[in-house]
């Protein structure tokens, strides 16, 4: 074999290796498709479900709610419009009536769907006034959370929390800020 | 045979029987249906995407995502009318956003909880609440609109679980101790 065709044959082989391994890591998404564990699903629906208890207990002053979001995370709502990070989220779960025994935040519907971040949800929401001393109950207010989630070393996290009062159009858009 | 023979040859025909027994009941207590505990994780997924369909009429109002939770020859009885949606086509007409109207991609009405399972030969069955609740202007305020329950047949397809049949009964009062009969 002259020089010539060995020089071709090991330039093949090069190119060959690195559209095979090219091929590989492009076929890496494709082959296998993001999915969630049974357990991951029920993980996540009790991420959503401590939310409640965090948010209307007001416990610890905030930051049993702030720990259910990763420490970067972004909540967008309409009284609030942007919370970011722990001590701006802890804020949204002291601001208001709390107190170990108070109930008002009822949610459902808890749809999940893996995504390659981790996953994302969204769930309704039902504000529930309900009366005490005898007053009458009645319904405060009504909508929609969108979230993302993420697995983290401590388990499933808040990413972002987005919560879209029923047919409200929001202001701005939710989504992270530019650093200042 | 001698009476010793005959009582050896007696006990032996009884173990048999009994083994024999015992092998069939196993068999067919394997046999019962079972779910595993994806199965129940995409039933209530299943179940929670109703209500987003149903409220928003996605996709574009059209009722298409409504119609699809169904298999094609998936029916929906309703009301205390009785109203029957059988196919895709009268499912979607359920779910469609009349001309004018306010529904939209961020509407909630359909509060579905207390989610029951049950394995069935068929697939499943399953029954929950309903409370549907309208909202004022923004989401604020907002009033109880009916309430009731549904029975649910649910059979898994080449798409994943999907409502072969679901009936909508509205709440109402009757005599103590008595439950509506299991989906047939």
């Amino acid at each position: 074999m002259s020089k010539v065709n060995v020089l071709a044959a090991v330039l093949a082989l090069g190119v060959a290796t690195a559209v095979g391994i090219q091929a590989q890591r492009n076929g890496r998404g494709s082959a296998k498709p993001v999915t969630l564990t049974a357990e991951d699903y029920i993980e996540i629906q009790q991420l959503v479900a401590r939310y409640p208890y965090a948010l209307n207990s007001g416990a610890n002053n905030g930051y049993v709610m702030a720990d259910l979001f990763t420490p970067d995370a972004i909540f967008c709502g309409r009284a609030v419009l942007y919370s970011q990070g722990r001590d701006q989220l802890a804020a949204l779960a002291r601001g208001r009536r709390s107190g170990p025994a108070y109930t008002v935040h009822f949610s459902t519907n808890h749809v999940i769907d893996p995504s390659p971040e981790g996953a994302t949800g969204k769930l309704y929401l039902v504000v529930l006034d309900i009366g005490e001393d005898g007053k009458p109950s009645s319904i405060n207010q009504g909508g929609h959370y969108d979230d993302v989630y993420v697995k983290t070393p401590n388990g499933w996290r808040f990413k972002l929390r987005n919560y879209m009062p029923s047919n409200w159009v929001p202001p701005q858009p939710c989504a992270p800020r530019p650093q200042r | 045979m001698s009476k010793g023979k005959a009582l050896i040859a007696a006990t032996l025909t009884v173990s048999v029987a009994a083994a024999t027994m015992v092998m069939v009941h196993a068999q067919q207590k394997s046999k019962a249906p079972t779910l595993t505990p994806l199965d129940y994780v995409e039933i209530q997924q299943l179940v929670a995407r109703y209500a987003y369909a149903l409220d928003t009429g996605a996709q574009n109002g059209t009722g298409s995502v409504y119609a699809g939770l169904f298999t094609p020859d998936g029916v929906f009885v309703g009301g205390s009318s009785g109203r029957v949606a059988k196919g895709r086509e009268q499912l979607a007409a359920l779910a469609r956003v009349a001309p004018g109207g306010t529904r939209g991609p961020l509407t909630v009405g359909h509060f579905i909880v207390n989610h029951v399972i049950e394995p069935s030969p068929e697939g499943a069955i399953g029954k929950q609440y309903l409370a549907y609740l309208i909202f004022g202007d923004e989401g604020q305020g907002g009033s109880i609109n009916l309430g009731g329950h549904y029975e649910d047949i649910y059979a898994k397809t080449a798409d994943g679980w999907r409502f072969k049949r679901r009936e909508f009964i509205p709440s109402k009062s009757g005599p103590q101790g008595t439950q509506t009969p299991p989906p047939r």
